[in-house]
C-alpha cells in the first residue's frame, strides 16, 4: 500500500511553515554576511568551529604532555597552565563540539523533516554572527591574560561577558533547530516519524539549552562578583569549579546523542532496512539525553554530589537505554548487508563511544568502586568528547555530498575509522586507566599532582589520544575541503537509497530546499515507502 | 533513484498550524527561567549556608519591605489577568476589548518597572557583602528585571501590530508574548517568596 497521498498538483509544500526566505541578491561575501539560508548557516557553523576544533584538540594535547612530568612544567609556564587548561575545555565543547554539531543540524534537519526552511532563519544567522564574535573575543580576552584564574582584571571580564555571547548565541541557535523539529515537519510525520538524527536534535538541543541555562546562571553570577569586590564567587580559584560542570558526569552524556543519532540514520540507509520498533529506539534516545541534564550535578555547590543516591541512579540508569538503542541498531544490522562506506565504519565507532560513554558513567558511579574525585570523571568527558567527533567525522562523509554538492573523497574516511577509534579510546581510556588507579585530576590551583604509580606515562597517552584526534580533524578538513571549493564531481541526489526526505532533492538542495511538493508522510521512512509503493504499481 | 520525480506526483495534503513563534518562545521562556532559578537555587543554598552558622542572612541596613514587593506581585498578577482577558477579546475579534487589554497590561508592566527600581533604590543592599548576598540578590532581580523588560518589549510590539490589524481572531502573536509574560509571572513568584517572604 502506498502512504502517500496522490492528488492535483499544487504549489506549495504542505506545512505552514514559516516561508523560506527569498534568495539572497548579493553574491559573494555580501551573500554570506546577508544570508538567511540555513544550509550557508550550517556550512559556516561547521567551517570555522573545525578550526577551533582543532586548535581545542591542541591545546588539550599540551596540557595533558605536561602530566608527562609532575615535577613541574615544562612546556608551559606556572602562570599560563591553568589558562591553557581551562581555555582548552571552554573551546572543545562551546567553540567546537557543539557548534560543529549545531552547524551539521542546521543544515540537515530541516531537510530531513522536509521543511523549506529552518524555523527563526533570521535568528540562525544572528546565532552564528554572535557565536563567532563572542568567540573570537574569548580568544582575544585569554591572550591578554584573561580566563578563569587571569591576571588582568579587564580581560577577565572580557573573558566572561564574550562566554555569555558565546552561550546565548548557542542557544538562540538550538532553539532555532529544535522548534524546527517541533513544528515545521512536512504534513503526515508525526514526532515519533522524524529521521533520528532530527529526534536526536530534539531532545540533546532541549537538555543543551537548559544545560546551557544553568551555566549562563552560573556565569553571571561569577561576572557580577567579579565586576565588584570578587568577594565569594568571582575569587580566581574558584571561577573554574562553578563552570567545569558541564565538562563531567553527567552533562557530557548529552554530547554523545547526536553521534547516536547519526549512527541510527546511517546504519539504516547503509542496511537499506528499516529500524525495527522505531519509537522505542527513539524513546532509548531520548531518555539516554534526558539523563545528560547535568545543571543539578554541580560540585561546587555539593561536593559530595557523585556519592548521592540520585546521581547513583541516574548514571547506572543511562546506561540501560543505551544498550537499548544499542540493541535496536544491532538488529538493524543484522537483517540487512551493510555498505562498506566511511560512514558506516564511522558509525559504529559512534556507537562504540556512546556505549563506552554510558558504561564509563555508570561505573564512576559505583560507590563502592571510589573513583568519584579522579580522573575516571575527566575520562568519560574525552570519551564523550572523541565520540562526538567521530559523530561528526560521520555526518561530512554521510550527508558531504548533500552539504557541498560534490562528492567526498570517500576512501579518507575510511582511513578515519582507526584514526578516530585510537584517539578516542587513547583520549579518554588512558584518563580512566588512571582514575582506576587514584590519580586526581588537575586542581583549581593548576598543579598536577602525579598521585598514582604510572599516571605520568597515562597523561602522556591522553596526550597522545588528543594529538590522534586532532589529526583526525585535519583529517576530515582535508576530505571535505576539495568538495567544499567545488572540487571533485557533482554529488548524486540520492547516492545510497536512503530513507529519509534530505536525500529528495537535490545536492545541495536549492534555495528552498524542495522546489517539487512534498508528500504526506506515513511513516519514519517516506522514501522507501515512496520506491515499494512504485515497484508494486508496477507489478 | 529518482525519488524528486515520484514527489511530484505526490502533493501535500492540506496545511497543519505550526505555532512557529509560540514554541520558540516557549522554549527561550524555559531557559530564561531556568537560568533565574539555577540562580535562586545558588541564593538559597548560600542562605542556608550562613544562617547554619548562625549568621542573619540579609546584610546591616537592608530594607526588603513586605509591602512594595506584595505590591509588586500584586501588579504582575493583575496584567495577567488583562492579558488573558485580550487574548479572550482577540478570539472574539473584539478590537475594542483587545486593544484596552493590551493597553492595561503594558501600562501594568511598566507600572512593574518604575516599582521595582525604587524598591531597588531603597532597599540598601551594596553588591559586594561578605557572605556574598549583594552578588546573589542583584544577580537574580537583575536578570528577572531584564526578563519582564524583553517581555514588556514584546508585548509592546504585540500591541502595536494588533493595533495595526495583526491578530484579528488569530490571538497566536498575543499568545506568544503571553507566553514570555506568564514565565517571568511564575518566576517572580518564586522570587517573592524565596527572597521577599522568607527573607
Amino acid at each position: 500500500m502506498t502512504v502517500t497521498e496522490h492528488q492535483a498538483a499544487a504549489t506549495d509544500t504542505g506545512t505552514d511553515a514559516p516561508a523560506a526566505p527569498p534568495p539572497n541578491p548579493a553574491g559573494g561575501l555580501a551573500g554570506v554576511i546577508g544570508t538567511t539560508d540555513h544550509k550557508t548557516v550550517g556550512r559556516l557553523y561547521l567551517g570555522f568551529s573545525a578550526v577551533f576544533l582543532l586548535a581545542a584538540l591542541v591545546l588539550s594535547a599540551v596540557v595533558d604532555a605536561e602530566g608527562l612530568d609532575a615535577s613541574g612544567f615544562e612546556i608551559l609556564a606556572d602562570n599560563t597552565f591553568f589558562q591553557v587548561f581551562t581555555l582548552s575545555r571552554v573551546a572543545l565543547v562551546f567553540l567546537g563540539l557543539l557548534p560543529a554539531i549545531i552547524g551539521l543540524a542546521l543544515y540537515v534537519v530541516p531537510l530531513q523533516v522536509g521543511a523549506n526552511s529552518v524555523a527563526f532563519p533570521r535568528a540562525a544567522a544572528a546565532s552564528f554572527w554572535g557565536w563567532l564574535l563572542g568567540s573570537g573575543l574569548l580568544v582575544a580576552a585569554y591572550l591578554t591574560n584573561g580566563g578563569p584564574a587571569g591576571g588582568n582584571a579587564d580581560a577577565v571580564r572580557l573573558s566572561l561577558a564574550s562566554m555569555l555571547l558565546v552561550l546565548f548565541s548557542l542557544a538562540l541557535a538550538l532553539v532555532c533547530v529544535v522548534t524546527t523539529v517541533a513544528t515545521v515537519r512536512a504534513n503526515g510525520m508525526t514526532l515519533l516519524q522524524v529521521p533520528v538524527f532530527a529526534w536526536a536534535m530534539f531532545v540533546a538541543g532541549s537538555v543543551w539549552l537548559l544545560n546551557i541555562a544553568v551555566l549562563v546562571g552560573n556565569v553571571v553570577v561569577v561576572t557580577v562578583d567579579t565586576m565588584n569586590e570578587a568577594v565569594l564567587y568571582g575569587v580566581p580559584t574558584v571561577v573554574w569549579p562553578q563552570l567545569e560542570w558541564f565538562f563531567g558526569q553527567p552533562a557530557t552524556l548529552s554530547l554523545v546523542v547526536p553521534t547516536l543519532g547519526i549512527t541510527a540514520d546511517v546504519v539504516a540507509t547503509m542496511t537499506g532496512r528499516r529500524i525495527g520498533r522505531y519509537p522505542v529506539l527513539l524513546g532509548t534516545l531520548g531518555a539516554v539525553a534526558a539523563l545528560g541534564f547535568g545543571g543539578w550535578a554541580q560540585t561546587v555547590f555539593n561536593p559530595e554530589v557523585a556519592t548521592e543516591a540520585a546521581f547513583v541512579v541516574l548514571s547506572v540508569a543511562a546506561l540501560l537505554p543505551a544498550l537499548g538503542f544499542a540493541g535496536g541498531l544491532a538488529d538493524t544490522l543484522r537483517r540487512g548487508r551493510p555498505r562498506l562506506a566511511a560512514a558506516t565504519g564511522l558509525a559504529l565507532v559512534g556507537l562504540l563511544g556512546g556505549l563506552a560513554t554510558a558504561a564509563a558513567g555508570a561505573v564512576y558511579a559505583l560507590p563502592f568502586l571510589n573513583l568519584a574525585g579522579t580522573t575516571w570523571h575527566t575520562g568519560v568527558a574525552k570519551l564523550a568528547v572523541g565520540t562526538a567527533v567521530v559523530g561528526i567525522a560521520a555526518g561530512q562523509f554521510y550527508w558531504g555530498g548533500k552539504i557541498w554538492g560534490r562528492t567526498v573523497v570517500d576512501a579518507a574516511g575510511k582511513l578515519l575509522v582507526p584514526v578516530l577509534l585510537v584517539g578516542t579510546a587513547l583520549y579518554g581510556g588512558a584518563d580512566l586507566l588512571a582514575g582506576a588507579l587514584g590519580q586526581v585530576p588537575v586542581g583549581a590551583d593548576g598543579l598536577f599532582a602525579a598521585t598514582a604509580d604510572g599516571a605520568e606515562l597515562l597523561a602522556g597517552l591522553s596526550a597522545a589520544g588528543a594529538a590522534v584526534l586532532a589529526l583526525g580533524v585535519v583529517l576530515i578538513v582535508l576530505a571535505v575541503l576539495p568538495a567544499a571549493v567545488g572540487g571533485g564531481r557533482p554529488a548524486d541526489a540520492d547516492p545510497y537509497d536512503g530513507h529519509t526526505l534530505e536525500w529528495a532533492t537535490s545536492s545541495p538542495p536549492a534555495w528552498d530546499n524542495f522546489p517539487t511538493p512534498i508528500a504526506t508522510v506515513g511513516s519514519p521512512e517516506p522514501l522507501t515507502d515512496l520506491r515499494e509503493a512504485a515497484t508494486a504499481g508496477g507489478q | 533513484m529518482a525519488t524528486t520525480t515520484m514527489l511530484k506526483s505526490a502533493p501535500p495534503a492540506p496545511p497543519q498550524r505550526p505555532r512557529v513563534a509560540l514554541f520558540g518562545a516557549t522554549l527561550g521562556s524555559i531557559a530564561a527561567a531556568m537560568s533565574i532559578l539555577s540562580m535562586l537555587a545558588m541564593y538559597l543554598a548560600r542562605r542556608a549556608d550562613v544562617i547554619n552558622t548562625g549568621e542573619t542572612w540579609l546584610p546591616k541596613g537592608a530594607a526588603l519591605e513586605l509591602r512594595p514587593s506584595n505590591m509588586l506581585f500584586a501588579t504582575l498578577l493583575m496584567s495577567a489577568i488583562t492579558l488573558a482577558w485580550a487574548r479572550w477579546a482577540l478570539r472574539r475579534d473584539d478590537r475594542q476589548n483587545a486593544y484596552v487589554a493590551l493597553g492595561i497590561t503594558t501600562l501594568l508592566g511598566f507600572a512593574w518597572l518604575v516599582q521595582s527600581s525604587y524598591l531597588f533604590s531603597v532597599g540598601n543592599i551594596p553588591v559586594a557583602t561578605a557572605e556574598g548576598q549583594g552578588v546573589l540578590f542583584w544577580s537574580v532581580v537583575g536578570a528577572h528585571f531584564v526578563m519582564v523588560l524583553v517581555g514588556l518589549i514584546f508585548l509592546g510590539l504585540t500591541t502595536l501590530r494588533t493595533l495595526g490589524g495583526e491578530n484579528r481572531g488569530n490571538p497566536e502573536g498575543v499568545a506568544t508574548a503571553a507566553v514570555v509574560w506568564y514565565t517571568a509571572i511564575g518566576v517572580y513568584a518564586a522570587i517573592w517568596f524565596a527572597i521577599y517572604i522568607t527573607k
